[in-house]
């Protein structure tokens, strides 16, 4: 074995040159090519250049705090795939609603689907400035800190879960067009269940947003009935 | 005979031994059975007094909730009520002694779910109905009260509230007591409410003595049908308090759920009532007793049909009263 690798070595040690220079010199034909051939080309570039990119930040990924149990019948904890479930509602409004616009500047596409279909009009509507950070922007830096979600439920005369409540904070930090910026959020989401889904069915949520040409709050309260 | 006595033993003292150690065996068991229970019922208590809930020891009815009227169609395809609607709440005098539940506190709520706002019309018990006390139709059930008081001021009424005696203590000791402002001094040996003006935090004895006191008025009823609206709007306020957040709200919720006798409605329909009633500042609520002419069956006064009109419009009156 020791001749076959050691007669081989010299072997590829010689192509080596070889093809790294073939390789460098294709791809600097490609670049070449790309970078010249007048106006047309130079306009498709700059374009590219100006497209907004995705802000490549790790934010906060929710984690469950204190659980409290309300039943007016027997109490019965709530189950697991119940309470993987509503986090994770939660953590995509968290993730369409707040990161994606200041991360994109957009909201994410999954937003409206969130909300029970009586909540759409308020929540792509009047409530949309305190429910999303859409109005800031896409930000240049951003940090983000959440408190654990403190979970509540009802349950029904059975001991059936009708509702389960999310309570937490939500602390950003960033840079936008006019300076340094914090946002801290109070989250409360009530989710009931629509078919497999778990669908936000009430809110309350207040935006405390510092910057420095001064500091505005926005809240928004709705249940299912306007 | 040593022989005889191993080869055939005799019988009775045999059996004698079995049924011993079956008596035995049977005491034991008594005995284990006996402190479990007892031991069962000592833990259930202690946890009852540091407020668990246990449904067996807190599922006393408080109250009765009944739908009489279903809402509008577009008030369900929203799932709940947008368009106005009229709980009538009623507080019967049925007690120990006492039969017939009569309607001797009645006040219909108008709520307007668009406009976040409500007002409270009072109904003396004593207004005439059909040629009697329109208090008698609660006799026959809140339904019937309910078409009887509707009659009256002419509206719908979608829900009934029902309680007596009993269920009103209940239901004021389980939310912690009231605060109520009392307008006025209460010295009453019959309803035993003595009480200075100003704010009052009250048991649920108390608000009932409150409730109950006519005899320190020259109006009798008509100042405590006034006094009751007062309270029940304190009541609004503080329980409007509580329901800050999701889990105040719910913690009211399951104490009605566990409380409430429940006719034609449902705890999401409870839910989303709970809702209206968050959006509706009690502060705001007129608080107002029907125009009347005296005697002993009180006749509509000037006055009330106009506010009946203006009441059955949007649930709420514009014009000052």
């Amino acid at each position: 074995m020791t001749p076959v690798s050691y007669t081989s070595r010299p072997a590829r040690t010689g192509t080596y040159p070889l093809v790294l220079s073939f390789v460098a010199l294709s791809l600097a034909l490609l670049l070449a090519a790309c970078g010249g051939g007048g106006k047309k080309n130079s306009a498709q570039s700059a374009t590219t250049t100006t497209r907004p990119k995705v802000l490549d930040v790790k934010t906060s990924v929710l984690k469950i705090g204190s659980v409290d149990i309300q039943s007016a019948g027997p109490t019965n904890p709530i189950d697991t795939p119940t309470g993987r479930a509503v986090l994770g509602a939660a953590q995509a409004y968290v993730d369409d609603a707040v990161f994606a616009p200041l991360k994109t500047g957009r909201l994410g596409k999954g937003y409206p689907g969130l909300f029970d279909p009586a909540l759409k009009t308020a929540v792509t509507g009047a409530d949309q400035p305190a429910l999303t950070d859409l109005e800031i922007g896409k930000v240049t830096k951003l940090t983000t800190t959440a408190t654990p979600v403190h979970l509540s439920s009802l349950e029904g005369t059975l001991g059936e879960v009708m509702y389960v409540a999310t309570n937490f904070d939500l602390t950003m930090k960033a840079t936008g067009d006019t300076g340094p910026l914090t946002i801290t959020r109070h989250i409360e989401l009530t989710y009931a269940k629509n078919g497999s889904a778990w669908h936000v069915n009430a809110y309350r949520v207040q935006a405390i947003r510092k910057a420095t040409a001064g500091t505005t709050t926005t809240t928004a309260t709705r249940g299912t009935t306007p | 005979m040593s022989n005889d006595t191993l080869s055939t033993p005799n019988p009775l003292p045999t059996r004698r031994r079995r049924l011993g150690r079956r008596t035995k065996r049977v005491l034991v068991a008594f005995a284990g059975a006996t402190t479990a229970l007892v031991l069962g019922a000592v833990g259930i208590f202690g946890a009852w007094m540091a407020g668990m809930h246990i449904p067996l020891a807190s599922g006393a009815t408080y109250l009765r909730v009944e739908k009489i009227a279903p809402l509008s169609g577009a008030d369900r395809v929203a799932s709940g009520p947008t368009s106005p609607f009229f709980i009538l709440l009623v507080g019967n005098d049925s007690r120990p002694g006492v039969g017939g539940a009569r309607g001797d506190a009645l006040h219909v709520l108008g709520v307007n779910p668009a406009k976040h706002q409500a007002t409270m019309l009072d109904i003396p018990r004593d207004t005439c109905w059909n040629g009697d006390k329109i208090n008698v139709g609660n006799t026959k059930g809140p339904r019937s009260q309910a078409n009887d008081v509707g009659g009256l001021v002419g509206v719908q009424i979608s829900y009934v509230v029902d309680v007596d005696f009993a269920g009103f203590t209940g239901l004021v000791d389980g939310i912690g007591g009231v605060n109520v402002d009392v307008p006025t001094q209460m010295h009453d040996t019959f309803s035993g409410a003595y009480f200075s003006p100003g704010t009052q935090h009250m048991n649920g004895l108390q608000a009932l003595s409150f409730s109950r006191d006519r005899h320190d008025f020259p109006t009798s009823d008509i100042v405590r049908t006034h006094n009751q609206g007062i309270l029940i709007l304190n009541a609004m306020s503080q329980l409007r308090a509580k329901m800050q957040n999701a889990p105040g709200e719910f913690k009211l919720l399951a104490l009605l759920g566990r409380h409430a006798q429940l006719d034609g409605i449902g705890m999401k329909d409870l839910f989303n009532l709970g809702r209206v009633a968050f959006s509706l500042n009690p502060d705001q609520i007129q608080n107002i007793t029907i125009p009347y002419v005296g005697g002993s069956c009180l006749n509509l006064g000037a006055g009330a049909a106009g506010l009946f009109a203006d009441f059955r419009d949007d649930g709420i009156v514009e014009t000052p009263h």
